[in-house]
């Protein structure tokens, strides 16, 4: 197998309700076939090179359980993981109102505001069933800080996009810092920026130092 | 001399604080005022080996202030006690994980450091310097303690982690709450000596009062910090921004109400605010406290849920926090509340007998403090403010220019102030890091840091004691500054030191009314104060339960034919485990649990429109059968899979049969014969145990069958997943893929376990969905097709039988008893806060359109809500 650079590898993760495609929309973006049957998955991991931005990339894709029964398992994926997608079926209101709970658990188990995280509703080929418009996807992806589109599985609308986007998001989080990030939690920022109010009060503190000098 | 008494005696309006400076010489006490009408609180009293340690510590320049916890008075005590006859408090804490904990060798080095006994050292010392022992004493081996009141529980160790995930949950049951304290403490486990604190939390429940779930990390203080834990009360008032219209900004105000245990000052209560502190209850009562040298400033910062800072402020007046509170414009969706209290501090503080008496509860604070604010290299220009600051710094860090003190009142003893901070800075102990700080020059607000720093320079060689029109001139900018028209005291210059910090998550807040939360402030983590973090999930209930009688009629309502309520609360709460739970527990008492599910799975059933997602979703059905299962199924699983489970967690084979995850030697052919051999046992065993299966869970599994044949009558799958999804997705896969949880292993597995247990699962459930492995799913589960096969038709009869019921079936036994005023008065808490979104959801047009008998039945809720409502607060009262 090619070797790739540490940073050339991306892991993520995939994430939603039960029943909202999210297996499909891997298995479509994997091997190009829409699966017609459904089968509840455990976990499930799959690998597949791509390309970005003139950037050769390995995506290693883990697609997860979406009962809440299984809720054990979401640490282990959440704590393994570089970049997030949350999935909703446009023809289901309630897989909606999930995505806030399962963006809500991320950020409490890193720590962390600045996670990757893309928003996708699935099943745009059902529009006659929807109950959910894309302005509620949007805006609510808005207020949260994620990136939104809206795909089919069944007819692989937008679902490389959603993919290549996704990478986007993760090298953008990671590019800015100035030390290359650990998977480890430990290196996660922090929920608040202390650091930035500490800085302050340091700085008046030196200043009176000084002028007492 | 005597002026400078004078002058505080004047400023201290409700304290007599006895300066008897011969007495104290001789003999080193603790001293606590005691305001009037107050009961005093026995945590305030000290122990010797805290005496001890003042006792070494203790220098005329160190500032110290005393604190107090709130003083309970006897009026609100009686009616406490009143209050606990007809309250049922509770408390579940699950313990994730911690990380950054200290490792075992660092902890050694401070503990020497820190000057404990000579004997300990001793021992100490041996123990670092044996080979043997080191090996074992260089290990951190973590658990956590969980003690509330006299109830002590702890979780499991974890090896050699420094970064454990126990992931455990304890249910604590509270007498007190309003002075009662949750202490977890992070303890290292040692096999040859006694075992070993790590770090420190401190949760006081009073802060949990509005009974939202918190999942949040904390921070760990050291093990001897105090259990006083600083504490403000604000008033909130938010609204959010619009999620559809983004010009309409949204806006949020708060306001001080109550602080505890920042200074004595503060901590002093009036009778009205006690009792409105004690009820939890929102208060609009402006609470005006005496102003004293010691009042805090409040920083706060508001962070939005793109992760940006929207609000950044600092140096708000605690007075003006107080009687004016703060608004602000939101155009953002904000995600949480940064609180930050700091304070002035003098450099020196006349009255020995407090100084003596109330260092060590602040320990941890003066070594934040103390490793906070001191700059590493001093500004090039006292004129121009630096961007380029290190954040973070450690004493020891501190210029090797020595930096006199501005100002000393004697001084004769300027040597010995500067060999004892050269001695206490190289020694980097938290004790003595408040001296440190006593070094550097006071720092003063920005607007008039020049002249500040002038007047500060000329009155180095002017005795406190000293009045003239330099000092005056100073008092009247500290004034000015301030915003108070109260007469500062005289201090020559004074230092910033931090109380503590802490975060209000926005979800927390209630939308556009006011409502008032407790917040603790925690130390800030610093490179010198760091003990780890730890993540919490902290849920307090505090229900008033009523006499059973109280509840019929709501009981008769949620029972009535078609379940109106029932349907209409299970679309509107967020909350459908905890509304779930109490439903099933209800019903479950009353006999009328089968009915419940029943009708809760067929409309489930009706309104799914695709028969492959058939209970795939989260619903408040199948929420239901599954807590259902879990309450009288736990026997049979743990009779079913809980031999083989252990088997697995010991076996050393591997089951690893994914190509790009083998280990280097492994064969893959072996590993897929130990996974097969383990899915025959995990199968047969299952599918040989449905004597064993309660008949309750039959009689659900029953009823599911039959409603799916009867809407899909043609369709050969539906009836068997629609049951698998239950019995397999839900209850046996869950349990194999985490046993802890179902109480099957006292541990979570390793990682080769875990792996194995995820991939017996995978098969289990695609034989349970009746589904082969595809080339398309992961493409080397292939070589278990045979298997899967092979057992289609064995599944398919297993699950025929589990839907029938003969008449001999095993009644099923509860995991806990089942007390119905409990339940009954946690689900009406549920309808009183979902009343609101309930209203909203019989007016909306959207859905499809009420029945009048749905109407009807909505109404009687709200008389039935009502009438509880007075029935509660009168046994409030």
């Amino acid at each position: 197998m090619t070797s790739y650079k540490n940073n050339n590898v991306i892991s993520l993760c995939i994430m939603g309700d039960g029943g909202v495609g999210k297996t499909a929309v891997t298995i479509q973006f994997i091997s190009n076939h829409f699966v017609y049957y459904y089968d509840p998955t455990i976990e499930d991991s799959y690998r597949k090179q791509c390309l970005v931005d003139d950037q050769v990339y390995m995506l290693d894709i883990l697609d997860t359980a979406g009962q809440d029964e299984l809720t054990a398992m979401r640490d282990q994926w959440i704590r393994s993981c570089e970049g997030f997608i949350l999935v909703y079926s446009v023809t289901s209101r309630s897989s909606f109102d999930q995505i806030q709970f399962f963006r809500e658990q991320i950020i409490r188990v890193l720590d962390s505001d600045d996670v990757p995280i893309m928003m996708i509703g699935n099943k745009i080929d059902l529009d006659d069933e929807r109950q959910v418009t894309f302005q509620e996807g949007k805006d609510l992806a808005r207020c949260l800080g994620m990136s939104f589109m809206e795909v089919s599985a069944k007819n692989r609308t937008n679902v490389e996009e959603v993919f290549n986007e996704t990478v986007r998001i993760v090298k953008r989080k990671e590019d800015p810092q100035s030390h290359k990030p650990s998977k480890d939690s430990d290196s996660k920022k922090p929920l608040v920026n202390t650091s930035k109010i500490i800085k302050k009060i340091n700085t008046r503190v030196k200043q009176t130092k000084t002028s007492i000098c | 001399m005597m002026e400078s008494l004078t002058v505080n005696e004047n400023t201290i309006n409700e304290f007599e604080i006895k300066n008897d400076i011969i007495i104290e010489q001789q003999q080193i006490q603790s001293k606590t005022s005691i305001p009037l009408l107050n009961i005093k609180d026995g945590n305030t009293t000290t122990t010797n080996t805290i005496n001890e340690i003042n006792n070494n510590n203790n220098n005329i320049e160190t500032s110290t202030m005393s604190r107090k916890s709130l003083m309970t008075p006897s009026a609100t005590y009686e009616s406490l006690i009143r209050q606990q006859k007809t309250k049922d408090c509770n408390l579940t804490v699950k313990v994730f994980e911690a990380r950054n904990l200290i490792e075992a060798r660092l902890r050694k080095r401070e503990m020497v450091k820190n000057g404990k006994s000579f004997k300990r050292a001793q021992n100490l010392l041996t123990e670092i310097s044996s080979p043997n022992l080191m090996t074992f004493s260089d290990t951190t081996d973590p658990y956590c303690t969980v003690q509330l009141e006299k109830q002590k529980q702890r979780t499991r160790t974890i090896p050699k982690k420094l970064n454990p995930f126990w992931c455990e949950e304890f249910q604590l049951e509270i007498s007190d709450p309003a002075s009662a304290k949750l202490v977890l403490s992070v303890m290292d486990e040692k096999k040859y000596s006694n075992d070993e604190h790590i770090g420190k939390l401190v949760i006081p429940i009073n802060t949990l009062k509005d009974q939202k779930e918190r999942e949040l990390w904390f921070p760990l203080t050291q093990p001897q910090s105090s259990k006083k834990v600083p504490q403000i009360q604000i008033l909130f008032n938010f609204k959010p921004i619009s999620l559809t219209d983004p010009s309409q900004p949204g806006h949020i105000q708060w306001k001080v109400l109550f602080g505890r245990n920042l200074s004595h000052s503060l901590a002093t209560p009036l009778p009205s605010m006690s009792a409105a502190s004690m009820g939890g209850s929102t208060s609009t009562e402006n609470i005006s406290n005496v102003y004293t040298n010691t009042t805090p400033f409040i920083n706060w910062s508001v962070r939005s849920k793109k992760g940006d800072i929207v609000i950044d402020e600092e140096g708000i007046a605690w007075q003006d926090a107080l009687t004016n509170g703060i608004t602000r414009e939101l155009k953002d969706s904000i995600e949480c509340i940064t609180f930050t209290l700091w304070r002035y501090e003098p450099k020196t503080f006349s009255d020995d007998g407090d100084i003596s008496g109330l260092k060590s509860p602040r320990g941890t604070n003066s070594s934040a403090s103390g490793s906070g604010f001191i700059p590493s290299t001093p500004p090039p220009s006292s004129h121009q403010k630096s961007n380029d600051t290190t954040a973070t710094t450690t004493p020891s860090s501190t210029p090797s220019t020595p930096i006199s003190p501005s100002s000393q009142s004697n001084n004769i003893k300027t040597p010995d102030s500067k060999t004892r901070s050269s001695s206490n800075a190289s020694t980097n102990t938290p004790q003595t890091t408040p001296k440190s700080t006593g070094t550097s020059g006071g720092p003063a607000p920005p607007e008039t840091i020049n002249l500040s720093s002038s007047i500060n320079s000329t009155s180095s060689l002017i005795s406190n004691g000293s009045i003239n029109v330099i000092d005056s001139s100073n008092n009247l900018h500290h004034h000015h500054n301030n915003g108070t028209n109260i007469m500062n005291p005289l201090k020559d210059g004074y230092e910033q030191y931090f109380i503590g910090q802490g975060i209000v998550l926005a979800s927390h807040i209630d939308i556009e009314k006011p409502n008032d939360q407790w917040l603790c402030l925690y130390p800030k983590q610093t490179l010198d104060n760091k003990f780890g973090d730890i993540r919490l999930k902290l849920k307090y209930s505090e229900e008033v339960v009523l006499p059973l009688q109280s509840y019929q009629p709501l009981l008769e309502l949620l029972q009535q034919e078609n379940l109106y309520t029932i349907t209409l609360l299970g679309k509107v709460t967020k909350h459908r485990e905890s509304v779930s739970n109490n439903l099933i527990r209800v019903f479950e008492k009353t006999g009328k649990c089968l009915y419940l599910l029943k009708s809760l799975t067929d409309h489930e059933i009706d309104s799914t429109n695709n028969p492959d997602i058939i209970f795939r979703g989260n619903s408040l059905a199948t929420k239901s059968v599954d807590l259902f299962m879990k309450l009288i199924g736990i026997p049979y699983l743990s009779q079913t899979i809980g031999p083989l489970i252990k088997k697995i967690y010991s076996s050393k084979k591997s089951c690893e049969i994914d190509p790009t995850k083998l280990e280097k030697g492994e064969d893959i052919k072996k590993n897929c014969k130990n996974l097969l051999s383990w899915v025959k046992k995990m199968t047969t065993a299952i599918l040989s145990s449905v004597n064993n299966c309660p008949g309750p869970l039959r009689e659900v599994f029953k009823s599911i069958q039959d409603k799916v044949v009867q809407r899909y009558p043609k369709d050969e799958i539906t009836r068997y997943t629609a049951v698998s999804g239950f019995i397999f997705l839900r209850f046996f896969c869950p349990a194999i893929l985490a046993p802890k949880l179902f109480d099957l292993m006292p541990d979570h597995p390793g990682i080769k376990t875990t792996r194995s247990l995820i991939l017996i699962a995978k098969t289990l459930q695609n034989l349970a969905n009746q589904v082969e492995f595809g080339e398309y799913k992961e493409d080397f589960m292939k070589d278990m097709n045979r298997f899967v096969i092979d057992n289609m038709e064995n599944m398919k009869s297993f699950i025929n039988t589990l839907s029938t019921v003969p008449a001999d079936c095993p009644p099923g036994a509860l995991q806990s008893p089942i007390i119905l005023e409990k339940e009954l008065a946690c689900l009406y808490r549920h309808l009183i806060k979902q009343r609101q979104d309930m209203a909203e959801e019989m007016e909306s047009t959207e859905s499809e359109p009420k029945t009048q008998q749905e109407k009807d039945s909505f109404g009687k809720l709200i008389k039935i809500l009502n009438s509880l409502d007075e029935d509660v607060q009168l046994a409030s009262n």
